[in-house]
């Protein structure tokens, strides 16, 4: 298994984490906000994606910065 | 009539239409002399291409015979019509290309097929929260959903098999979790789907024969959509399609956004003797290929099961969220 297989399994893996740990947000939104009206609807629903937004610019800067290490990095042929 | 009988039935229906449409088609594409060039390959040989109407036509034939025999023929008739209008789109920006704005534009209209087959249940099932309530914001998520779906798998569709595969190794774990919501038009038609794209895979697979265009992996996203749609389990699909998903979404921030793939600047990888390696240069795009080969360069039929693998873990970790994180 080399480093960029490696890397490819963490992108799918953090990617899997990035959704679910969104998905645990809106939860605590949802659970901290009053349930009816169409305002707090709709607030949640902003928030939902201001939170998914800024996990993804996170976890994308994350994946580049890998990227480029292991593209230009000079440790080795890459084996493990 | 019983549910694994229609299942068996849509199996043979969508591997005999597929062969007969392929058969038909492939020389037709050689006589009028539709021909690209393989350009990974060091003798850059001319592949017939687009084959995708065969593949999206013997869906469509399948779904017009099994459609009869299921319980809403309306749901299942829509996810082909709107799998059909993004083959259609296909096809034109096959035989001349959109402009990388207005594909995605277009690409929102298979949603508005699917709205209208009255089928839809705006209440997706979500990982840790269960059945969401979306009544307002499903519908535009709906048509963003095609466009991400379509757009994800056409990027992917970029070495001989790749696209076959992965959507082979994505969507096979995910039978389990269609059949617990109990949609079975959405079962039937990725049994189809899966069924249509075997031919096409044969004659795909390194060294290629076809090449499927715009028409087949537009075709196979806007299926893919459309079938997570009727289920309600788009959540899991995504998850299943992480391959697909991260590789477009990396090569769209890369570039800085909407751009064709024939007119990235840069490309993710370079290729020398038939080996692949990502582009040294750092200002080059991120793509999943890019990724796998960014520590050394490998061969295409490397990469390919590379990646299918990849989808085959990410679709097995979709069903387990579906099974171990979902409340029900």
């Amino acid at each position: 298994m080399d480093r960029g297989l490696i890397l490819a399994i963490f992108s799918i893996i953090s990617g899997w984490a990035l959704i679910l740990l969104s998905l645990l947000v809106i939860k605590v939104l949802i659970l901290s906000t009053r349930e009816g009206s169409f305002f707090y609807s709709l607030m949640e629903v902003g928030m939902s994606f201001l939170t998914l937004i800024s996990f993804l610019f996170i976890w994308y800067r994350l994946l580049r910065y890998l990227f480029l290490r292991t593209k230009v990095g000079d440790s080795g042929p890459g084996g493990t | 009539m019983h549910l694994a009988v229609i299942v068996l039935l849509a199996s043979i229906l969508g591997l005999l239409f597929s062969e007969i449409f392929h058969r038909r088609i492939i020389p037709r594409l050689i006589s009028r002399n539709y021909l690209s060039e393989d350009v990974h390959k060091p003798d850059k040989p001319r592949i017939p291409e687009p084959v995708g109407p065969a593949v999206s036509l013997a869906f469509i034939a399948s779904t017009i015979v099994l459609a009869p025999l299921v319980e809403d023929p309306i749901l299942l008739m829509g996810i082909a019509a709107s799998s059909g209008i993004s083959s259609m789109i296909g096809l034109l920006d096959d035989i001349s290309p959109l402009g990388a704005k207005s594909k995605p534009l277009l690409l929102t209209l298979p949603a508005f097929v699917m709205m209208a087959t009255g089928g839809l249940i705006p209440r997706p099932i979500l990982p840790i929260l269960g059945r969401a309530r979306l009544y307002y914001v499903y519908w535009p998520l709906l048509m963003a959903m095609y466009t991400v779906f379509s757009n994800s798998v056409n990027m992917m569709d970029a070495l001989n098999g790749m696209l076959p595969l992965s959507v082979f190794g994505a969507t096979i774990p995910l039978i389990p979790v269609i059949l617990m919501t109990g949609r079975d038009e959405a079962l039937i038609s990725l049994v189809l789907l899966l069924s249509v794209l075997f031919p096409y895979y044969l004659r795909n697979k390194y060294p290629a024969r076809v090449f499927g265009g715009d028409s087949n992996s537009l075709f196979i996203g806007a299926t893919l959509a459309g079938i997570s749609a009727s289920s309600n389990t788009e959540a899991f699909f995504s998850i299943s399609l992480l391959p697909f998903i991260v590789s477009g979404f990396s090569l769209i921030v890369s570039v800085g956004g909407l751009v064709e793939r024939r007119e990235i600047a840069k490309r993710p990888v370079v290729v020398k003797d038939g080996m692949i390696r990502a582009n040294p240069d750092r200002a080059a795009p991120m793509s999943m290929i890019a990724i796998l080969t960014s520590s050394k360069p490998k061969r295409e039929p490397e990469i390919v099961i590379e990646v299918a693998l990849i989808s085959l873990f990410s679709g097995i970790l979709s069903c387990l969220t579906f099974f171990l994180l979902t409340p029900r």
